[in-house]
């Protein structure tokens, strides 16, 4: 397969945004993992560069947080440094913040010093710091321990293993296992989420181009309940074009979701999906979609223009037509690439 | 008024309450399964073998025996073993005066039926004779050695004595002590029949035993016995039992306000009935979709589905009544209802009450109220009505006390069982969420109390004291920087209230009711779900945010905790998406904390210092079928390097024992992996977490454990996510959660991104450390996604569960 061994560059969609695509997005938040030529290659388009600014400052903050003396310690931890009646033990990563932190602290100095000069509360028979240590221990020596990762080396605020990381490069450059970004011209793709699927309306939704090849003979893809013998689409018109959220809309199409349905023009528009299990109707749920115009480029690759499918599919997806992207998605040849991106929501 | 203002389907499921508890007829015989021809075979070959050994075959005794153990292997039925095992064990002479009285005792069985064919009126001269002398047979038969005849003869007796209270038209009460006697004679039944090891024969004394709970109103007893007249019925492939369990539990669940398990029962009824031939079914489905407010869709079904004269559990003549009320109350719902119906004797009182009120003509409907309520339920809706039609008069004050009242005792009513997960709430589904609409409002028009009417929709969700949620209140909107603000859907229109820190408020009305939210709530989600950047998304959500939100929702410094208490559809609207005044979306200007009510301090796990607290983390499982998380992976790995009190967890030692030692612990916890559907979940909640080796800790578990945490991070795909319901709020994952006394959770509304969820964890553990609240480190997490670009579905997904 020849697709994904071109070259990554931003330039290759012009004017679309690159962050369109949630996987790329999600490529960019791991920008640590990037060698210098690939991070370079990704910094020429401005908003990426932003993005991975951003991302540095965030890091630094969090760094900051894990291994210098952080924020500057409250009242209540002062006191309890301090060891006035009634405080609390403090911990060693305590100790050594509110010990940085005095030292630049002259007055506060002063304070937790007059309370170190109280005598200690009568009924306290050791240091509580050792009554803490043994519940530690005893925490520890627990039946179900829950520490269960390795420690890393360094304990390095991005603990990512340069493997993996170098395996990733390898796969954006190459067109390995591991399929590249739009940034990386390979296809779009839907993120790895942290879930799985349930039945309901998927596609169309978002935007639509009109004239392009959906809007011409639109279809509507369901993820059905088990034990479902039909299943009927009811299509509504959007009469204020969104100004007003609660409007019902006019119906425009009431049928069973195979049989084809009305060309669509420009405007906002809603179906809802119902399926019968067991002789009952139940709605699945609805989803809205806009038919709205599109630039001749975008026309030309939701139509099937002159440029191989692979190429629209990035340009419509990047655009945020989905709907478009995926119709035209069919066109690709039949393979792993073609089913992986038609199994995205 | 307006007709929009109450609640047709809650007045169609009151006239309709009887019917749905009510049991069905008596099935006939035929009407059971048939057996198989080779199955048939061998149970002849049981009875005549048991039969020859009653009558004197001495040599019965091995044929019996085989035919048993052939049974038993052949067909599962162990209940033969057991049944050959007791006569064998029978002395022979106490066949022969069994036997005698069985005959007897079938001459009588056939008179019930004929009985029950010709619809003899209850307390007729044939019925009490024929009680008399079953009653007079049984004096024999309790005698008998063979314990088997006077259980038969106890389950026909008290089948038909529980009927004849049933249809007691002076519809007086009955009294306990006849109930004690009918219930103990039905369990004597109950022990008889297990004795003689017969399972089958125990369906009927169970669905006494339902109905006599039923007549007592003890609904947890009337689910235990027919959820086991449903399995035993199952098992010994009696289908006309397991319909009538169903029907009873489908009436059950709708009596304690639970309208999801009710549903879950229609559809077990759905697969073994046919809606066009099972009346039960079809008006359960009508009535179902008159309490969603669907009453197109139920006046469509209802025509689609008379009374069936071929159906034989039924009385066609009641039958039609309830279709006729029904088809009454969704014309009503519609506007479109005759107004003569009103004047009709036969139109159920309560729905005459409504439609005189829908006719504009509340003293009437007064007047026909001024009867008294026969039941708890038909008081509810009593009260309601009184107070609506008071409130059309212009008699608001007035309206308060039936109103109130009606909300004390729909919330005081027991809906669920203690210690299970709570699925039911008749202020919901008995009172109907527009009452409390109405009452809210009567404290803002007749009392200026626009902070009693936030007590108002606060009690619906508790208890229904309305001065201990006023005090809840105040105090809850005093501990945040910017307030609270309230929300409640009606049938026709929604309430909010604002209640700023110093205990000022104001009110406002969006005449938009649940169904036009649902659409709303359900479109700005896909908004969220489709935008690719905030302009978008902000020219997408500005109206409905106009609606919605009070205007300064968002204005002055950035930051501050603001509390959302949204309820009904709002409960799932983006609401940290909406664009405020000043630009930004909601849950990037505030720290936005969400709850659907605001428990009392004693009841959460106590407050913890997040920053010095020992964490769990527990991600990235390893060895399942799902994608491998890797973000979660590193995400673990970041949060045990960002402090050194984060015990993390992966890969294989990420179990679901693990995972449940630490929801049943005291430390906060930190969850990030796939939320999978799971079907060994409770029913309510059909998912669960997946640990290592594909195995998933269910929502049933977590509610069996019910974690009682100061802080529950649940990073996994629409953690917030479950069903909805009125007065009650949405069920998940995490609210099983905050339920059982966790503190507050972080959850997310939809599908997250792996990789992007991670960034999203490190932001909020980092500002936690830095010493923010729970509320504004979501703010920040939330940002750093906004900040970077990644689209709204990524960051906006992030919500703070749980009260200040």
């Amino acid at each position: 397969m020849q697709e994904n061994q071109s070259q990554p560059t931003p330039e290759s969609t012009p004017g679309l945004d690159p962050l369109a695509d949630s996987a790329t997005v999600e490529t960019l938040v791991r920008y640590d993992e990037l060698d210098v030529a690939a991070r370079e290659r990704l910094e020429a388009d401005p908003r990426v560069r932003a993005t991975i600014a951003h991302l540095e400052r965030a890091d630094r903050w969090l760094e900051d947080l894990a291994h210098v003396s952080g924020p500057a310690p409250d009242a209540e931890l002062l006191y309890d440094f301090g060891g006035g009646p009634g405080a609390l033990s403090v911990d060693d990563d305590d100790r050594v913040r509110v010990e940085d932190h005095l030292a630049d602290a002259p007055v506060e100095r002063g304070w937790v010093d007059a309370l170190r000069r109280q005598p200690p509360p009568p009924l306290v028979l050791e240091p509580l710091d050792e009554v803490e240590d043994e519940a530690r221990a005893a925490r520890e020596e627990s039946p179900a321990p829950l520490r269960a990762l390795r420690p890393t080396a360094s304990r390095t605020w991005v603990a990512w293993t340069p493997l993996a990381a170098a395996a990733l490069i390898l796969a954006m450059v190459l067109g390995g296992g591991v399929r590249p970004t739009v940034l990386e011209g390979g296809l779009p793709r839907s993120p790895i989420v942290r879930g799985d699927r349930a039945p309901g309306p998927l596609f169309p939704r978002g935007r639509v181009l009109a004239g392009g090849a959906f809007a011409a003979t639109p279809d509507f893809e369901l993820v059905e309940p088990e034990r479902a013998s039909a299943a009927r689409i009811e299509l509504r018109v959007l009469e204020s074009g969104g100004t007003d959220p609660f409007e019902a809309g006019r119906l425009l199409w009431d049928r069973a979701a195979s049989e084809a349905a009305p060309a669509l023009v420009a405007g906002r528009y809603e179906w809802t999906a119902f399926a019968t299990v067991d002789g009952i109707e139940v709605e699945l749920g609805r989803e809205t979609f806009r038919v709205v115009a599109g630039n001749p480029a975008l026309l030309d690759a939701a139509t099937g223009g002159p440029k191989e499918a692979r190429a629209d599919v990035v340009l419509l997806h990047a655009a945020g037509f989905l709907t478009d992207a995926r119709r035209r998605a069919r066109d690709l040849e039949p393979g792993d690439k073609r089913r992986q991106y038609l199994s995205g929501r | 008024m307006t007709r929009a203002s109450w609640p047709a389907a809650a007045l169609a499921l009151a006239g309709l309450a009887a019917a749905v508890q009510a049991p069905p007829t008596q099935r006939s015989a035929d009407a059971e399964q048939e057996a198989s021809p080779d199955a048939a075979s061998l149970l002849l070959d049981f009875a005549a073998a048991l039969d020859a050994l009653r009558t004197g075959d001495i040599g019965a005794r091995a044929a019996l025996d085989g035919a048993a153990r052939r049974a038993a292997e052949d067909l599962g039925r162990e209940d033969a073993l057991h049944i050959a095992r007791y006569y064998l064990a029978l002395p022979a002479g106490a066949h022969a005066p069994s036997l005698e009285a069985e005959s007897r005792f079938d001459d009588l069985r056939i008179r019930a039926a004929l009985l029950d064919e010709d619809e003899a009126p209850p307390g007729s001269e044939a019925r009490r004779v024929l009680l008399q002398d079953l009653r007079s047979l049984g004096g024999t038969t309790e005698a008998l050695e063979d314990r088997v005849p006077h259980a038969h003869l106890l389950s026909l007796l008290t089948r038909l004595e529980v009927r004849a209270l049933e249809e007691d038209p002076s519809d007086s009460p009955p009294g306990a002590a006849a109930l004690a006697g009918i219930q103990q004679r039905a369990r004597d039944a109950l022990s008889r029949f297990d004795a003689a090891g017969m399972s089958t024969p125990r369906l009927e004394p169970l669905w006494t035993l339902a109905r006599l709970a039923l007549l007592e109103r003890d609904l947890p007893a009337a689910e235990r016995a027919l959820v086991e007249l449903e399995q035993r019925a199952v098992r010994a492939a009696r289908p006309a039992w397991v319909e009538r369990a169903l029907l009873g539990l489908v009436g059950v669940h709708r009596a304690r306000g639970a309208p999801h398990a009710a549903g879950r029962a229609l559809a077990r009824l759905a697969r073994e009935r046919d809606p066009h031939a099972c009346w039960s079914l079809a008006r359960e489905v009508a009535v179902q979709r008159l309490s969603k407010d669907d009453a197109s869709g139920a006046r469509s079904w209802l025509l689609e589905h008379p009374p069936s004269p071929g159906d034989e559990e039924i009385q066609l003549e009641n039958a039609e009544a309830e279709w006729d009320a029904l088809l009454l109350a969704a014309d009503l719902r519609a506007g479109r209802a005759d107004p003569a119906a009103a004047h009709r004797a036969e139109t159920p009182l309560l729905l005459r009450a409504a439609l005189l009120l829908e006719l504009g003509d509340p003293d009437a409907a007064l007047d026909a109220l001024a009867g008294a309520p026969p039941s708890v339920r038909a008081a509810i809706d009593h009260e309601a009505l009184t107070g609506r039609a008071l409130v059309a008069a212009g008699r608001a004050e007035e309206a308060i006390a039936p109103l109130a009242a009606a909300l004390v005792r729909a919330a005081r009513r027991p809906a669920a069982a203690p210690g299970t997960v709570r699925d039911a709430s008749p202020v919901g589904e008995w009172l109907g969420l527009s009452s409390v609409v109405d009452l809210a409002i009567c404290h803002i028009e007749a009392r200026d109390d626009a902070v009693g009417a936030a007590a108002v929709i606060e009690a619906s969700h508790t208890d229904g004291d309305i001065e201990a949620a006023r005090s809840r209140v105040l105090e809850a909107a005093a501990s945040t920087e910017h307030g609270l603000v309230t929300w409640l859907t009606g049938a026709d229109r929604t309430l909010r209230v604002a209640v700023e820190p110093d205990g000022t408020s104001r009110s406002t009305v969006i005449p938009h009711g649940r169904a036009a939210m649902e659409r709303a709530v359900q479109r700005a989600r896909s908004a969220v779900a489709d935008a690719t950047d905030a302009e978008e998304l902000t020219e997408e959500l500005a109206p409905l945010a106009a609606a919605l939100l009070p205007p300064a929702a968002g204005s002055g410094a950035e930051g501050g905790t603001l509390l959302l208490l949204p309820h009904g559809p709002l409960e799932r609207a983006p609401l940290e998406a909406l664009p405020t005044a000043e630009g930004a979306a909601l849950g990037l200007r505030r720290a936005v904390r969400i709850a659907a009510a605001l428990p009392r301090e004693e009841d959460r796990a106590p407050r913890v210092d997040l920053r010095r607290a020992r964490w769990s983390g527990f991600g990235a499982p390893s060895a399942t079928s799902a994608p491998d998380l890797e973000g979660a992976r590193r995400e673990l790995e970041s949060l045990d390097a960002l402090s050194p009190r984060f015990d993390a967890v992966v890969a294989e030692e990420f179990t679901d024992d693990a995972l449940a030692s630490a929801l049943a612990g005291d430390a906060p916890l930190h969850v990030a992996t796939h939320v999978t559907r799971s079907a060994d979940s409770l029913e309510l909640v059909p998912l669960g977490l997946l640990t290592a080796e594909d195995r998933v800790l269910g929502g049933g578990r977590i509610a069996a454990i019910g974690p009682r945490l100061p802080m529950l991070a649940l990073i996994a795909c629409g953690s917030a996510e479950g069903t909805a319901f009125d007065g009650l709020g949405v069920r998940g994952l995490a609210q099983l959660a905050i339920d059982a006394g966790t503190r507050e959770a972080l959850v997310t509304q939809w599908p997250v991104g792996d990789v992007a969820a991670s960034r999203a964890s490190l932001v909020f553990h980092g500002a936690l450390r830095a010493g923010e609240d729970p509320a504004e480190a979501a703010r920040r997490a939330r940002a750093l996604l906004a900040g970077i670009g990644a689209p709204p579905r990524e960051w906006a997904a992030y919500r703070m569960l749980g009260a200040p």
